[in-house]
């Protein structure tokens, strides 16, 4: 696993969130959406905390070298990661884990999720956008300030928000019209030739798309699983796939704290996930 | 500049920092990882006469500290002997360095291991880890390692209380050419006050201490083993940069060893550990970590 020592390049704070984009040429050509990196996040002197933090990466540009992370303080050492000044060299390893595979065939990609995956939803949508696709993202939070801000995305993207919690997700998802208060924050810009015109609410994003990439907890898989049961007559291999959060202490495979248990047996999510084929979970 | 190579029972080490066993050391691929991370010599994962069954989950942080309950080597001995022994042993000899290979646990279980393991072993360490606090089985030990082998035998002590200097003495008169001191605390318990489950898996949830939050224990023990035997010692736990390297052999040891610091930093952790450690003897005019050895026991006992 290749250890990086990259330069705090930019930082910028939002509401909630604070957005680092770091130098790490390397990386940023390795990096897959749906991966994760691990970072440390205490000062040189300190061993607390001992365990580095695993954060899934928000983007990450070949061409400028740079990867960013959006960071949200939620636990211990992350607050001093989202405080340190420009120049801070932050010690990190990665690529972990396994991306979202995205069909060569793909032309239409929805995007969906809550919790801490999402930023990997951020980071696909620009790669996606970046291939000529055709985007809908769709992010359910608590509140207003848990969303990640437009800006972050490119404008062909269509943003979908929903401040009501995990559950208004699944509504979003399927076009339900009875779905708990939603908005929509981004902007729908032409994307390029999509075959067929992104659907506004009330029609199925579902039904619109060639594949779906979720960012999940483990306890919404089934709720998932079902919405896309429930939406699709077909759902073959790789169509909906699971950015899964969770504790990842070591991000190598030797702690075995990760394990995610599926239909074919028990899996580590920091090496045969964090994304898995949904079909595998549910 | 500080010459930070240093000889311990006729093994030259081109610098004190070793890996410990464990996860970092796991495979031949790890091990060669440590060569090129700048290992002064490698010590390889503990293997027994069976592949070790994993608890899930087996690591886990507590402030300041981990807690594990990894058993030995989950390969079974058969792969270390058929390849990752191997692997390890081109990257030792490739670094010009030492290869120590871990083995555990009963007397049965050295004599039937140790002679395997004599092709690639430079020396072996024994894992006392399982064997409970009467000495006795560690003697029966250390004696099935001499009987099989040519090459130093070193045994590593789990920290105990005031019964440091006594289990030390055994196995000097056992025959032991090194201690290596210590291995991880414990047992101890950590729980998930969300769900109230242990935070570890395993048959009783129980774990071991490891890194920062021991290393005044085991420093201790390395104090009090270096003025009970004349033997060498090599320090373990919590080392993770170059002051603690000096604390370790001001203590009394000519080693250390890195374990949870290295599963944290990555392999290469063991050189730069090993580079501040050689920033520090220049900046205080030490011209080598033999220098240092034991200067606390110089200074504190009459
Ligand atoms: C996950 C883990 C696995 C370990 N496995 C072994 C082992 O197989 N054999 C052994 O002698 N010690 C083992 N140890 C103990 C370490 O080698 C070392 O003695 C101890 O962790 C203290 O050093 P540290 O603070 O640098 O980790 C293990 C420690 C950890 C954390
Ligand atoms: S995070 Fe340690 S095994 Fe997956």
């Amino acid at each position: 696993m290749p250890y990086y020592e990259t330069p705090l390049v930019e930082r910028r704070e939002l509401e909630h969130h604070t957005l680092l984009s770091l130098h790490a040429p390397e990386l940023a050509n390795a990096l897959r959406p749906g991966q994760v990196v691990m970072v440390r996040c205490a000062p040189h002197a300190s061993d607390d905390p001992l365990l580095r933090r695993a954060l899934f990466v928000a983007g990450a540009t070949s061409a400028t070298g740079q990867i960013e992370l959006l960071v949200e303080p939620t636990e211990r050492g992350l607050p001093w990661l989202a405080s340190q000044p420009l120049g801070t060299k932050l010690d990190l390893y990665g690529p972990v884990g396994q991306g979202f595979r995205l069909n060569a065939d793909t032309r239409n990609l929805l995007l969906a999720g809550t919790g801490p995956a999402v930023p990997a939803l951020l980071f696909a949508a620009r790669d996606a956008v970046a291939r000529g696709l055709a985007v809908m993202l769709l992010i359910s939070a608590e509140s207003d300030h848990a969303l990640p801000p437009p800006f972050l995305l490119p404008p062909e993207v269509e943003y979908q928000t929903s401040n009501t919690g995990s559950a208004s997700l699944f509504h979003l998802i399927a076009g339900k019209t009875e779905a708990p208060a939603s908005k929509i924050s981004g902007k729908r810009k032409a994307a390029r030739k999509p075959p067929e015109p992104i659907p506004t609410l009330g029609h199925s994003p579902l039904a619109w798309a060639d594949q779906i990439f979720l960012a999940l907890t483990e306890p919404l898989i089934t709720e998932a699983a079902q919405t896309v049961k429930t939406g699709r007559l077909r759902w073959p291999r790789e169509f909906a796939q699971a950015a899964l959060a969770g504790p990842l202490p070591c991000g190598l495979g030797t702690c075995y704290a990760c394990p995610v248990t599926t239909h074919d047996g028990q899996r580590l999510r920091c090496k045969d996930g964090p994304v898995f084929d949904l079909r595998l979970l549910g | 500049m500080a010459d930070l190579t240093v000889e311990v029972c006729g093994l030259r080490f081109r610098n004190p920092v070793l890996p410990a066993a464990g996860p970092n050391v796991r495979d031949g691929r790890m091990l060669t990882e440590a060569a090129h991370g700048g290992a002064g010599g490698l010590v390889a994962k503990t293997i027994s006469v069976d592949a070790a069954p994993v608890p899930m989950p087996h690591m886990a942080e507590v402030r300041g500290s981990m807690l594990n309950t990894e058993l030995w080597s989950e390969m079974p001995p058969e792969r270390w002997l058929s390849y990752e022994y191997a692997v390890a042993r081109r990257a030792a000899d490739e670094a010009g360095i030492p290869l120590i290979l871990s083995l555990g646990y009963s007397g049965e279980e050295i004599a039937q291991l140790a002679p395997l393991v004599r092709p690639w072993a430079d020396a072996v360490e024994l894992s006392t880890h399982y064997l409970g606090e009467d000495a006795t089985p560690m003697i029966q030990a250390i004696a099935a390692a001499k009987a099989a082998l040519d090459v130093p035998v070193f045994v590593k002590m789990s920290p105990l209380g005031r019964e440091m200097r006594a289990a030390a003495r055994a196995a000097q008169d056992a025959g032991a050419d090194a201690i290596v001191a210590t291995n991880s605390l414990g047992p101890a318990f950590g729980l998930d006050i969300e769900t109230g489950y242990p935070l570890l898996g395993g048959s009783d949830g129980y774990g071991w201490l490891s890194g920062p939050a021991i290393k005044p224990l085991s420093v201790r023990c390395v104090y009090d083993i270096a003025q009970a035997v004349d033997l060498p010692i090599i320090g373990v736990g919590g080392v993770n940069r170059g002051e603690d390297a000096v604390e370790f052999l001001m203590a009394g040891a000519s080693l250390v060893q890195v374990c949870t610091a290295a599963i944290i930093r990555g392999s290469t952790v063991y050189g730069k550990i090993a580079s501040q450690l050689g920033d520090w003897l220049d900046q205080h005019g030490y011209p080598s970590p033999h220098a240092i050895r034991g200067l606390a026991i110089k200074k504190t006992v009459p």
